[in-house]
């Protein structure tokens, strides 16, 4: 059970892609669609599977291999998944489940191609969440990159071309950052497993290349942060989300700059880079400058999917600030909100695919009052927002809630209250998009409008609950967190 | 403990409640309206069984345990029971008044959720004795509050909303630094583990923030008399009944109940609430608008309450909790009058209205009572309220500021008095208008005879609200 | 650090600086996947050079191995979109990139 459990993250988007490619190209979209939910679900179940084998054998992490054995030489790729990778390996099922059910709608022709890069995505995210060694963190890091960026060009328009290239030169620079910082570090240690990574540096400052060990530090922070899109790196991000098709941009700002840039972070400050205040503080910083300068930049936005790529810069901003604590607390906060983020800002970009399937634009101005027409896409959003604004009993809040008390209690008060406070920029962008799509009058080249049917208001409506069930069960979360001894 | 389930209902029947009636106004309008009206006497009824056990001493308690002192709980103490009954109470009455007044409009049935979800969340609030919930529920009522306000969905009317919204959750923000500056200290948001504690005075600037940003005093005051674009019955539970009370309910359970303050506070306070009256006074004496006449004079009002509640003595607290009791009655009554001349008349300047009490007698006659209860006119409610309030002030540390609030009743006594003649008296401009609908007609004469009930056996409110005073043990 | 070291590590900053300074320099599309494949061919020279340092060449081979695979591939996709691009605009010049603003 859990041998396929844990080998079908890996396995099951290879055989797919292999499956995939059997079906004859004119007739397999809806095939190849539904292939694609049943990877993804099959995915939720097994996260939830390996995470309630996690607690009924009270283990932190279940390692396993692929095709090789377990006891294979130094270097060579062994995985293992955690509460956290779980968690984010059962957002990434429920995100591309989301952006197929949004595809199915709004991809016509391209279906097989879209969903055979999908296919490849989930198996560079997995990837992502399960290695445990930094060099095959950049290979994953590397697959997803690419597929993203022809997943964006899918379309083949003007925009789209654009916003992939864009894409493409700025993750061809990370890649070049984090992997000459990985040349490096392994200079230094003779290995890039984490943990002896993590020996290796745990007392760098006598290292026989200590100042090359710092400009490795300062490219890896700044070619992770560019994969997170963390201001001031994040030049790249509102293009690439503005310009994707639809159904890719519900999955680039669900989840694939999360796991490339803020998983890896994450990942790589809990297991290699332990104890090194210096970089915590860095990230720290630069979290801060991410969430006001997200949320203000989204303020001033006249594009419904480039608020929301701002509101992204925002969000991850909070992620990365509670990771930068460096306590517990710190880190179950940033799970959690990675987890939130990955419902609300789904749900935001399902919702901008609905408006812009129904109306054929996402230029705020030219849109209003949509509510009367579109009622579960404009109830949707309001719960996603508000949950983003942190607004309470909404999920977002009591994430947020943590991150913050985390950082004031070990890092810095003035930390704690600038994020807190920056929330009422995230509620000022917030109405300005609610005013202008769905609240305020309809207007007149509106009134013919109809809600997006079918599978795109099904996965707004199922992602809203989970964001509604999540905020209200939360004091049962907290419990049952605090009971496996987690927090 | 006995009787939790009490609270339970009380809460959750608004609060759950609210998200069946739209599904039940797709079909059948009229079950959604009753059963709005039965959610929201659901719980005035609750509150009501759960008061002598509450003034007994042994308040009903339900608490919750969770780890990192996040422990949370409600408490059916005396002033949270008061609190209850009246905003229930003036609710009912207007949710009733909606039936008449709203049935032509669209969003019916968003109109009724959010109603019904905010009683509900003011519910949550009253009972909450965790800081968490009360940023919670204050934050729903934040949200309801936005789309009431945005009710007519016009461009103008929306950027109000938005800008109540903005401000009250701006304010709520830095309440909520506040709180966590309160969590990092204490370890605990469960305000019984804390009772008793003393607070820092950036916590309590910053919670100060927050409850002047929901209780509309100065400086954070601009966004009610904007919210005046609401439907009336919208205006009347926002300004009258529910959401400015949140404000001053919270100062009085933080600030009375829990937290030790420090001195400077006792003469801050009823200083910011002095300045807040008279500004807001001679406001509402230049305003032409009715309904701005009638909110500038709710912010006026409310420097009264905190003046009540913060000076310090305990005459002046029993009155401020008195004092929210009876304004919530008049000034209910007087937005919802409000609410009947501008449905007849089509407009809100008082220039263009005139003998209007001839027409309008009923509200006329009703418009009177709710006023003189406001101005402060024995025997009417409003009277004793407010000479407690100024008694208590006069008898605190700084007798000098019952002064300010001396000249403030006065020309509340005015600008009602300008508004009432020019709207009732003079000229007749609208010969062939009609009285509103018996829902609303009814609905302000109750409120109107509840002001004058209120005043003359006030010594059932009174008893009440002095011995909740007295049971905390402050003085 | 022997002279070697010294070399190989000047060698590769001197690439890189140069990958970067064409970057920043040029407008031309190809030219930018040009001046990334140059920094990144430093940086596989860093990757043997690391090996070397501690002696675990063999290691050092197989990533880089793996690197060059990748960076085909990343240059392939690069190359397609500047087709794409080429057949859109009917140049390569980044100055026409500016369809998305905020």
């Amino acid at each position: 059970m859990i041998t396929f459990a844990t080998i079908s993250f890996l396995g099951l988007p290879l055989l797919a892609i292999l499956l995939l490619n059997i079906v004859r190209k004119e007739t397999g979209g809806t095939i190849s669609i539904n292939i694609g939910f049943v990877v993804s679900i099959i995915q939720m179940i097994a996260a939830v599977v390996c995470l309630s084998l996690l607690w009924l054998h009270g283990k932190d992490f279940i390692e396993f291999s692929l095709f090789w054995d377990m006891n294979a030489t130094l270097g060579s790729a062994r995985f293992s998944v955690d509460l956290f990778s779980l968690v984010v390996l059962f957002c990434i099922g429920m995100v591309s489940l989301a952006s197929l059910l949004t595809a199915k709608k709004t991809i016509g022709a391209k279906a097989l191609n879209y969903t055979n890069l999908l296919m490849v995505i989930m198996l560079g995210m997995n990837g992502i969440a399960v290695v445990t060694d930094l060099f095959s963190l950049y290979v994953f890091l590397e697959i997803t990159g690419i597929a993203s960026f022809v997943m964006i060009a899918l379309l083949h328009d003007k925009r789209g071309l654009e916003g992939a290239f864009k894409y493409l030169v700025m993750s061809a620079i990370a890649s070049a950052l984090i992997l000459g910082s990985l040349a490096l570090i392994f200079t230094q240690t003779g290995s890039l497993v984490y943990g002896d990574v993590a020996n290796a540096l745990a007392d760098w400052r006598n290292a026989q290349y200590a100042p090359l060990l710092v400009v490795a530090f300062v490219a890896f922070i700044a070619g992770f942060s560019i994969k997170a899109g963390i201001a001031p790196f994040h030049g790249w991000l509102p293009d690439a989300y503005q310009s994707a098709p639809a159904s890719v941009s519900v999955l680039l700002g669900g989840i694939v700059t999360k796991m490339a840039g803020v998983y890896a972070i994450i990942r790589v400050l809990n297991s290699v880079f332990v104890s090194m205040p210096m970089i915590n503080q860095t990230l720290l910083i630069l979290g801060l400058i991410s969430i006001v300068f997200g949320a203000v930049a989204a303020c001033g936005q006249r594009d419904f999917k480039r608020i929301l790529a701002y509101s992204s810069i925002s969000q991850i901003g909070y992620i990365i600030i509670g990771i930068a604590s460096g306590s517990l607390l710190g880190f179950v906060g940033a799970m959690l909100h990675f987890f939130n983020h990955a419902t609300f800002k789904t749900t935001l970009f399902v919702n901008s695919a609905a408006v812009e399937a129904q109306t054929g634009t996402t230029d705020i101005d030219q849109l209003g009052g949509l509510q009367a027409r579109m009622p579960v896409t404009a109830v949707s959003s309001i719960l996603a927002f508000l949950s983003m604004a942190g607004i309470p009993p909404l999920a977002g809040f009591w994430s947020k809630l943590l991150i913050i008390i985390a950082v004031w209690q070990s890092a810095s008060v003035a930390g704690g209250a600038i994020a807190l406070a920056a929330s009422i920029f995230t509620a000022a962008y917030f109405l300005i998009l609610q005013r202008k799509v769905f609240f305020g009058p309809l207007e007149d080249h509106l009134t013919e409008i109809t809600e997006a049917k079918g599978t795109i208001s099904l996965a707004a409506v199922l992602l809203s609950i989970v964001t509604v069930a999540f905020g209200v069960l939360f004091p049962v979360i907290l419990n049952f967190l605090h009971l496996q001894g987690i927090l | 403990m006995e009787g939790q389930g009490i609270i339970f209902i009380c809460i959750f029947v608004p609060l759950i409640g609210a998200f069946l009636l739209p599904i039940i106004g797709r079909f059948m309008p009229r079950l959604r309206n009753i059963l709005a009206l039965l959610f929201v006497l659901t719980a005035f009824i609750s509150a009501a069984i759960a008061l002598p056990q509450a003034l007994s001493g042994t308040p009903i308690l339900w608490q919750m345990e969770l780890p990192l002192g996040f422990t949370m709980g409600f408490l059916a103490d005396g002033l949270a029971v008061f609190m209850a009954m009246t905003s229930s109470l003036v609710a009912s009455i207007i949710v009733f008044y909606s039936f008449g007044y709203i049935e032509h409009y669209p969003n019916q049935n968003e109109y009724y959720m959010m109603v019904v979800l905010f009683i509900g969340s003011m519910m949550g609030l009253v009972f909450s004795t965790n800081l968490l919930l009360i940023y919670l529920f204050w934050e729903i009522s934040a949200v309801c509050c936005w789309r009431l306000i945005g009710f007519y969905r016009g461009k103008d009317i929306v950027l109000r909303a938005d800008k109540a919204f903005l401000v009250t959750v701006g304010g709520a923000l830095l309440m909520l630094i506040g709180f966590i500056s309160i969590y990092v200290q204490t370890g605990t948001f469960n305000l019984l583990d804390m009772q008793g504690n003393a607070i820092s005075n950036a916590a309590m600037v910053l919670i100060l923030f927050g409850i002047l940003s929901k209780s509309a005093t100065l400086p954070l005051h601009t966004w009610l008399p904007d919210a005046g674009v609401a439907p009336s019955p919208v205006t009347s539970l926002l300004h009258a009944a529910v959401l400015v009370k949140i404000g001053v309910y919270v100062y009085a359970r933080l600030f009375l109940v829990n937290f030790q303050l420090d001195a400077v506070w006792e003469t801050a306070v009823p200083v910011i609430a002095g300045v807040s009256a008279l500004v807001s006074a001679g406001a509402a004496m230049i305003e032409t608008d009715i309904k701005r006449i009638i909110a500038y004079s709710t912010i006026s009002q409310l420097g009264f309450i905190f003046l009540g509640l913060s000076c310090g003595t305990m005459v002046g607290a029993a009155g401020g909790l008195l004092y929210i009791l009876m304004h919530s009655l008049a000034k209910g009554g007087l937005f919802l009058c409000a609410g009947i001349v501008e449905h007849s008349t089509h407009t809100k300047d008082i220039n263009k209205m005139g003998g209007l009490a001839k027409c309008l007698p009923i509200t006329a006659v009703a418009f009177a009572c709710c006023a003189f209860s406001v101005m402060g006119i024995p025997p009417f409610g409003g009277f004793f309220a407010k000479f407690m309030v100024i008694n208590g002030a006069a008898t605190s540390a700084s007798p000098w500021v019952s002064v300010i609030f001396i000249i403030g009743a006065v020309m509340t006594i005015i600008y009602l008095l300008r508004v009432f003649i020019k709207v009732f008296f003079g000229e007749i401009t609208h010969p062939d208008i009609k009285e509103g609908s018996w829902e609303m007609v009814s609905s302000v004469s109750i409120l109107a005879a509840l002001s004058l009930l209120g005043g003359i056996f006030i010594n059932l409110p009174s008893y009440v609200t002095t011995f909740i005073i007295e049971s905390l043990g402050r003085w | 650090m022997n002279i070697v070291s010294a070399i190989i590590l000047t060698a590769a900053l001197l690439m890189i600086i140069a990958g970067m300074f064409c970057l920043v320099r040029t407008y031309n599309l190809i030219r930018i996947i040009i001046a990334i494949e140059l920094a990144m061919k430093a940086i596989t020279l860093l990757l043997v050079f690391s090996g070397w340092v501690n002696g675990n060449l063999a290691l050092a081979q197989t990533f880089v191995i793996t690197m060059i695979v990748l960076e085909v591939i990343v240059a392939v996709v690069a190359a397609g979109i500047i087709v794409s691009l080429y057949r859109k605009n009917g140049n390569v010049d980044i100055r026409e990139l500016t369809n998305l603003k905020g």
